[in-house]
């Protein structure tokens, strides 16, 4: 009976085995299928557009962690909007485009990154939502200047540097233009004294620092090397670094300008990126460091950094780094809030993106696309472990200024924010 | 009637039968030590120039036999095992990775098949197992977006092959943050093994096994739309030892050996 029983098991034990084995092995061959690579699916529909865009902004955005907007509710809102613009045979192609553009700027509206600029090639659309949320706000200093009786800047700024190059300056500053930039706009710089004090002003209007500074016009390079040769002058009491309306550039003008003021590395924060294709896949925060410049020993004497909400980017990074140092004062208005670094996509599979491929050129070989995502690469966090972005950094002493303060009844200006800058430091 | 009188027959003979079963039941407990490999079975192709790779880790468990008879036992072994990997880029960006070296205490549960002789007998383990992520370290390298070398000098070679030659590297190695939201830190998943056991002595055996576990959940909570899914896939070799204890029915059953001399197939 017991023999019975034994080969009975025997043979349901390796029925068993053999049925478990094929389910087991079976289970193995995961099926994982993802999307396409970044620009790389051949769009026809609108469907398959804001599909493209949609997980592409769910790959590569670096925001997501601190991002308040619900990038699941946005598909389950916009998805069905674009798939009727491919069912809605009413429609004209103008109203598409004025739909479709609609749907993208209320998909991206609430993005905290403030470098985030949604072009849509294909309608010829443009979407920033941190400049759309600033112009809301009637005191932002575009808006007061749509009033203003004229504009007084030759540099891109609103009204800063041609006045303090004439009101506040002594007569040996220095002064270098560059016009030769085509693409980014007249390059200004300018050095010298404030008036009747020893406070050394340094001022310029994009961080092309490193650039001009090794092939741009004679006149930059010699007011560069004036201002970094003051910085040794013994007689300097103060210095004041203005960044207003600087709307960014180059983050290797830091080493250059924040490097001469520094004796040891400066540790102003963190940056990290994406680490995978989910939308919390992050690397671990990286050290943000300042690297001083060989040849240039610390600067000890206070510091007053001038920002505002025109200033973006590096200018932010710069007022942020000043400000670890111990002797700085922030001087202006809360800027922009764009503070984390930009890079090509494929650096860290994360950052600017195109999406919708609509095609290719036979004879060229350009692949055209339905629009491109211009967005940071990675999060920067400031050494007193908070994110900035889409918020701006705050400044010590806010000094907000309206119309009445700038443009005086007797037809000439003044600047209330340098002002106080001035009060701030030894004469 | 009838039928009532059978069916009490056939429950009395099956109860007898499984009581006999129980009492030539035999209890090991030991400890088994081992490497593995495992694979994140996962999709990067969306991501330029990045790959998964296995990167090996150690197990250590204790195995628990309850052994029913000669060729059916039911085994657990509950265990740390790290289930590590590596994320990696290559081409222009090698050198850039992370690795991930995840520890689970594991409790796998199995039906053991054995075949063979006496001493020296194969067997084979199925079943499944359930497991908490209790730990993970990372380590790797990144290029720093924020740490230039100092102006006027240049880590840029002549002839850049890497990402590494243009930008400074972050190195990092430090324990992993766990994200509530996004990762899963139960799993569970099927597991076979196959071993070969030698009974040293009378109350020892050693073994060798081989066993793959193979993760039927997901690495990652269901936390957004589109997810692309990650599980675990782990090969084992180990090595140990089992120690049959002197249970209650052990010793009664050698009570039984010497008053009454009682031939028990074993």
């Amino acid at each position: 009976m017991q023999n019975i029983m034994k080969k009975a098991f025997s043979k349901l034990t390796i029925a068993s085995f053999t049925l478990f084995i094929s389910l087991f092995f079976t289970s193995c061959h995961k099926e994982i299928s993802t999307t396409n690579q970044l620009g790389n699916a051949y769009t026809i529909s609108y469907t398959q557009i804001f599909e493209d865009f949609w997980n592409s902004m769910n790959k590569t955005y670096v925001f997501w962690g601190v991002d308040p907007t619900n990038w699941d509710q946005i598909h389950n809102t916009y998805a069905p909007k674009f798939a009727a613009l491919d069912k809605d045979s009413t429609l004209t192609s103008d109203s598409i485009n004025s739909l479709s553009n609609s749907y993208f700027k209320g998909m991206v509206d609430g993005l905290i990154d403030s470098h985030y600029f949604l072009s849509l090639y294909y309608t010829l659309y443009g979407i920033s939502p941190s400049q759309d949320r600033k112009l809301k706000n009637p005191v932002f200093i575009e808006n007061l200047f749509q009033t203003a009786p004229y504009t007084p800047s030759v540099d891109g700024k609103f009204y800063y540097t041609a006045y303090i190059d004439s009101l506040y300056l002594d007569g040996n500053k220095m002064v270098g233009i560059d016009t030769s930039q085509t693409v980014t706009g007249n390059f200004y710089a300018l050095a010298g004294f404030i008036q009747n004090t020893h406070i050394l002003y340094f001022s310029f209007n994009v961080f092309q620092l490193v650039t001009q500074y090794n092939s741009g016009d004679s006149s930059v390079h010699a007011t560069l090397d004036y201002f970094f040769k003051q910085l040794s002058n013994p007689a300097v009491s103060g210095l004041i670094i203005d960044v207003r309306g600087n709307g960014g550039g180059s983050t290797q003008d830091l080493n250059f300008l924040i490097g001469s003021l520094i004796s040891s590395p400066l540790h102003i924060g963190y940056t990290r990126s994406k680490s995978g294709s989910g939308r919390l896949d992050y690397t671990p925060w990286a050290d943000a460091i300042v690297t001083p410049r060989p040849g240039f020993s610390a600067f000890t004497k206070p510091i007053v950094a001038l920002a505002d909400g025109e200033s973006a980017s590096m200018a932010e990074l710069t007022t942020m780094s000043l400000r670890a140092l111990s002797k700085t004062t922030f001087v202006g208005d809360t800027t922009w809030g764009a503070n984390g670094p930009l890079t090509q996509n494929v650096d860290y599979n994360a950052g600017t993106f195109n999406f919708g491929n609509i095609g290719t050129a036979i004879e060229t070989g350009t692949t055209y696309y339905y629009g491109n995502a211009y967005t940071s690469s990675c999060m920067f966090k400031y050494i007193d472990g908070n994110v900035y972005e889409g918020k701006g950094f705050p400044p010590n002493y806010d000094v907000k200024v309206s119309l009445n303060q700038i443009f005086l009844p007797n037809n000439t200006v003044d600047d209330p924010q340098l002002d106080k800058a001035i009060s701030l430091l030894p004469k | 009637m009838i039928i009532k009188r059978k069916l009490l027959l056939f429950t009395a003979i099956l109860v007898l039968t499984s009581l006999s079963y129980l009492a030539n039941a035999q209890f090991y407990v030991g400890a088994e030590v081992g490497g593995n490999e495992n694979y994140l079975i996962t999709n990067v192709s969306n991501l330029i120039s990045t790959e998964y790779v296995p990167i090996n880790g150690f197990n250590i468990g204790v195995p628990v036999e309850y052994k029913v008879n000669d060729w059916f036992s039911l085994k657990s072994t509950p265990n740390f095992i790290q289930k590590n990997y590596q994320l990696q880029r290559t081409g222009f960006y090698q050198g850039v990775y992370q690795e991930s070296k995840n520890g689970y205490l594991q409790i796998p549960v199995s039906a053991q098949f054995s075949f063979g002789g006496r001493a020296l007998k194969g067997y084979l383990n199925l079943g499944g197992y359930g497991a908490y992520w209790a730990s993970s370290h990372i380590k790797g390298a990144f290029a720093n977006p924020l740490n230039y070398p100092a102006y006027g000098t240049s880590n840029t070679a002549y002839y850049s092959v890497t990402v590494f030659d243009y930008e400074t590297p972050y190195y990092y190695d430090e324990k992993y943050q766990f994200n509530s939201t996004k990762d899963n830190r139960f799993e569970f998943g099927v597991y076979a093994g196959l071993g070969i056991s030698y009974q040293v002595a009378k109350n020892y055996k050693v073994f060798t096994e081989f066993k793959y576990y193979d993760a039927l959940t997901d690495q990652q909570k269901n936390y957004e739309l589109e997810q692309v899914p990650r599980y675990n896939e782990t090969g084992s070799i180990s090595v140990g030892f089992l120690y049959q204890l002197k249970t209650k029915y052990n010793k009664y059953r050698n009570h039984r050996f010497k008053n009454h001399t009682l031939q028990v197939n074993n």
